[in-house]
C-alpha cells in the first residue's frame, strides 16, 4: 500500500509540474500559432534567477519565485516584441526564429554564469512531509498547490476579464475573434507575457529540486509539447487533462521499468492518440 | 633617414643574438613539457573533471616553482592543455586528437568510462600514455591506459566487505547507479562485494542517463527494503539528488558510494542523516594519512576555501606524480619510455601507500595501481578513515574470485 500511495504522491507531483509548464507553452501555441522551442529556455532562466535571487543572495525563497515570473514574463513580452511578432503567424519561421532564441538564451547564460558544475539551489523547505506511511520534501510538495494556485488565477482571468475572454477567442476562433475587435497582437503579447511566466514560474519552483543547468530546458520543452500536443493548443483544460494523464503514466513506467521506457512510452501514446484523434484528446484550437 | 636606422637595426640584431647565446639565455633556460587534460569541465559530469584543476594548479606551483621535471640532463616545466570534453566520448575524443596531433602533449590525463572505447584506439596508435580514473577501461588492446590512483570499481569489494563486518545486521542491498560504462561496471563489482560478504542484493536496475526525477526509482529501490543504499557510481548531481528523495522518503540505513560531492549532497539533505555512510576516500586533512597529504589539504584549502572537497581534487594530480616518477626512472618525457619505466617499477608511490600493478586476471593486463584501500565513514561530516583493506586479502578468500567473475559475466564484462 506505502508502495502505491508513494507512486501517487510522486504522480500527482510530476503532473502539476507538467501542468504549469505545460499550460503557458499552450496559450503560446493556441494564440500565436508558434511553436516556440524557447518556452524550455524560459523556464531555465526562471530556475536560474532562483539561483541568483535566493541561493546566491540570500532573497526569500518566494520573492525570488516571483521575480523569475516577472522577469521570464518580461522576457517573453520581449522575445514577441523583437523575434516571433515577425513571423506574423508563419509557423515555419516562428519555430526557426524560436531555435534562434534557444541558442541565444543558452550562451547568454553560459557567457553569464559560465559552465562549469551544475548550480547547487538547497531546498528552502527541506523538512519532510509525512503522509501516513508515505512521504516527501515540503519543498517538493509545495509544487502542486502553487500549480493549482497559477492555474485557478490563469483560470479566472481567461474566464472574468473582457481581455482573458478575448484571448481565449483568439486561441479557439482567430478570424471570429478578430472581428468582434479583439487585437491579434494584443492577445498574442498577452500570450507570451502569460505563458513565459508560467514557464518562469516551473523552473523556479523546480530549481531546489532539479539539477540547474544551461540545458535543463531541452528535455522539458519535448515533454511540453507532447502534453500540448495531446491537450490540444490553447485548450487549457485538455492540456490539464494531459498532463495528469502523462504526469502519472512517466512516473507508473519509470517506477516499474525505466526512465528512458517511460519517455519512449509518452512518444508512443502521442502517436496513437493523435492518429486517433488530430485534434487533441479533449481539443479545440489547432486543428 | 635611412642613415638612422641601420645601426638601429644592427643593434637589435647584436641583442638577439646575444640574448640567445648568453648563459641563462633562451636556449640554457627550461624546455616546456605538455600534457593534456580531457576532461569533463562543464555538465553532468563536470563535478568528475573540474574540481581536478585545483589540484593540478597546485601541483604545477610545486613542480615548476622548483625548478620544473627533470628528465636525464633535461629539465622541463610542466604545462597542462585544457580541453573540455563534457563528458561526451565524441567530444573526448576531438580533445584527444588536438590535444596530441596540435598541442604535442606527451600524456593525457582522462576521466575515462565511454570515453576510452572510443579514444582509445587513436591514443594506442599514437602510444601517448593515459592516466584514467576508471580501472574498468584497462583492457589489453588498450596498451598504453593506466589507472594509477582511483581504484574504480575495484573497491568496491573492499567497501562491502567492510559493511558485511562492520554491520552484520545489514542484510539487503539495493544499488542505484546510472547506465554505461561506469555505472554498470559499479553494480558488477558492488554485486559482487555484496554477495561475498553474505548480503543480497535486491535492487540493482541501472536509471537512465536522462533521469530528471529520481522519486520514482528510489519508491522502487525502497520497495525493496534495503538495509544498504549503494550509489554504485552515478554523477554528483544524480547523487545528491537520489539521496534527497531517499530522505525524503523515509529511508534510514546504510548509505554506500565510489564518491561523494559532500557539499552538494548536503545542501540536501541533514549532515546527521549521512552519518555512517561507507566510501573510500578521506579528505587529506585526515590524520591517517601522511604528512604530505595533510599539507596539499592546507595548500588547496588556503586556496579554495568556499570550495568542498572531494576525491577528485587530488586524483589528477595523482596521475600527474606517477607521470612524474616515471619520468625521472625512465629519464625522459618520451611516451612509451616513461611508460616502460613505470612498469618495470615494482612499486609505485601513491597518496595511500606504496601500489603494485594488478589487472591481469581481470582486465587482461596489469595496468591497475593497487595500494591498500582506506575505508571511510562519514562521521561529524567529515569522512574518517576506519579501516584499511587489501585486495590481495580479498581475492585470496575462498570463493571470492569465483563470484567476481560471475558477476563480472552477468554484466557482460568478462
Amino acid at each position: 500500500m506505502e508502495f502505491i500511495g508513494q507512486t501517487i504522491l510522486n504522480g500527482l507531483m510530476t503532473s502539476s509540474f507538467y501542468a504549469l509548464i505545460a499550460v503557458g507553452l499552450s496559450l503560446v501555441v493556441g494564440v500565436m500559432h508558434i511553436v516556440n522551442f524557447a518556452h524550455g529556455e524560459f523556464y531555465m532562466v526562471g530556475a536560474y534567477t532562483v539561483w541568483v535571487l535566493y541561493a546566491k543572495m540570500h532573497w526569500p525563497f518566494f520573492l525570488a519565485v516571483a521575480m523569475a515570473i516577472v522577469i521570464v514574463g518580461l522576457l517573453g513580452l520581449v522575445s514577441e516584441r523583437l523575434v516571433f511578432r515577425q513571423a506574423k503567424g508563419n509557423i515555419l519561421s516562428g519555430f526557426i526564429m524560436s531555435v534562434g532564441l534557444v541558442f541565444i538564451l543558452q550562451v547568454a547564460v553560459v557567457k553569464i554564469w559560465g559552465l562549469g558544475k551544475m548550480k547547487p539551489v538547497p531546498a528552502a523547505y527541506p523538512q519532510v512531509l509525512d503522509l501516513g506511511g508515505i512521504s516527501t520534501s515540503w519543498q517538493r510538495f509545495i509544487v502542486v498547490p502553487a500549480t493549482i494556485l497559477l492555474l485557478v488565477a490563469l483560470w479566472n482571468f481567461l474566464e472574468r476579464f473582457k481581455v482573458g475572454r478575448g484571448l481565449r477567442a483568439a486561441a479557439m476562433e482567430p478570424e471570429a475573434a478578430a472581428l468582434q475587435g479583439v487585437s491579434v497582437k494584443k492577445s498574442a503579447a498577452l500570450a507570451m507575457l502569460l505563458g513565459s511566466a508560467m514557464a518562469g514560474a516551473a523552473g523556479a519552483l523546480m530549481a531546489p529540486i532539479m539539477s540547474v543547468h544551461p540545458y535543463m530546458g531541452h528535455s522539458v520543452v519535448w515533454t511540453a509539447f507532447v502534453v500540448v500536443i495531446v491537450g490540444g493548443a490553447g485548450n487549457i483544460r485538455g492540456t490539464i487533462w494531459a498532463s495528469l494523464f502523462f504526469g502519472f503514466l512517466t512516473t507508473i513506467i519509470t517506477t516499474l521499468l525505466d526512465s528512458t521506457i517511460a519517455s519512449l512510452v509518452t512518444v508512443l501514446v502521442m502517436l496513437i492518440l493523435l492518429a486517433i484523434r488530430p485534434q487533441g484528446m479533449t481539443g479545440y484550437a489547432e486543428d | 633617414m635611412k642613415g638612422t636606422c641601420k645601426p638601429v637595426w644592427a643593434l637589435a640584431l647584436i641583442v638577439c643574438v646575444a640574448t640567445f647565446f648568453a648563459p641563462g639565455g633562451v636556449a640554457a633556460q627550461s624546455e616546456v613539457v605538455k600534457i593534456g587534460y580531457n576532461a569533463p569541465l562543464s555538465g553532468p559530469a563536470a563535478a568528475w573533471g573540474l574540481p581536478g584543476l585545483e589540484g593540478v594548479g597546485i601541483w604545477l606551483e610545486e613542480v615548476n616553482g622548483a625548478g620544473g621535471i627533470k628528465a636525464g640532463d633535461k629539465t622541463y616545466q610542466v604545462e597542462i592543455v585544457k580541453f573540455d570534453n563534457e563528458g561526451d566520448a565524441g567530444k573526448a575524443l576531438l580533445g584527444a586528437r588536438k590535444l596530441i596531433l596540435e598541442d604535442k602533449v606527451v600524456a593525457m590525463l582522462m576521466l575515462g568510462g565511454a570515453e576510452s572505447a572510443v579514444v582509445q584506439p587513436f591514443v594506442t596508435k599514437e602510444k601517448i600514455i593515459t592516466f584514467v580514473l576508471i580501472a574498468s577501461d584497462i583492457a589489453k588492446d588498450r596498451p598504453y591506459l593506466m589507472d594509477v590512483t582511483d581504484n574504480f570499481p575495484v573497491y568496491h569489494l573492499l567497501h562491502t566487505e567492510y559493511i558485511g563486518e562492520a554491520y552484520p545486521k545489514a542484510k539487503k542491498a539495493a544499488i542505484l547507479s546510472q547506465d554505461g560504462e561506469i555505472g554498470v561496471a559499479a553494480i558488477a563489482w558492488s554485486e559482487a562485494g555484496f554477495d561475498a560478504a553474505g548480503i543480497e542484493v535486491v535492487y540493482s536496475k541501472p536509471f537512465g542517463m536522462d533521469t530528471t526525477d529520481f522519486a520514482p526509482i528510489v519508491t522502487a529501490a525502497l520497495a525493496t527494503k534495503p538495509d544498504i543504499l549503494s550509489m554504485g557510481a552515478s554523477y554528483p548531481e544524480f547523487q545528491a539528488l537520489i539521496l534527497e528523495q531517499a530522505y525524503t522518503q523515509g529511508w534510514k540505513g546504510i548509505i554506500t558510494s565510489a564518491c561523494w560531492d559532500f557539499k552538494a549532497i548536503t545542501a540536501k539533505v541533514p549532515v546527521e542523516w549521512m552519518q555512517g555512510a561507507v566510501s573510500g576516500f578521506p579528505d587529506f586533512d585526515d590524520p591517517k594519512l601522511s604528512k604530505t597529504q595533510n599539507e596539499f589539504y592546507a595548500k588547496w584549502q588556503a586556496k579554495y576555501p568556499d570550495h568542498g572537497f572531494s576525491e577528485i581534487v587530488w586524483e589528477y594530480m595523482g596521475g600527474l606524480e606517477v607521470w612524474k616518477f616515471g619520468v625521472e626512472k625512465a629519464a625522459s618525457i618520451e611516451s612509451e619510455k616513461v611508460f616502460e619505466a613505470l612498469k618495470a617499477s615494482e612499486s609505485v608511490p601513491h597518496a595511500f601507500g606504496p601500489g603494485v600493478w594488478w589487472g591481469k586476471e581481470v582486465f587482461g593486463v596489469d595496468n591497475l595501481l593497487v595500494p591498500n584501500w582506506p575505508i571511510t565513514e562519514i562521521r561529524s561530516g567529515k569522512p574518517a578513515i576506519v579501516a584499511q583493506k587489501s585486495l590481495a586479502d580479498w581475492l585470496a578468500k575462498p570463493g571470492n574470485k569465483d563470484i567476481l567473475f560471475k558477476c563480472l559475466a552477468k554484466w557482460k564484462l568478462k
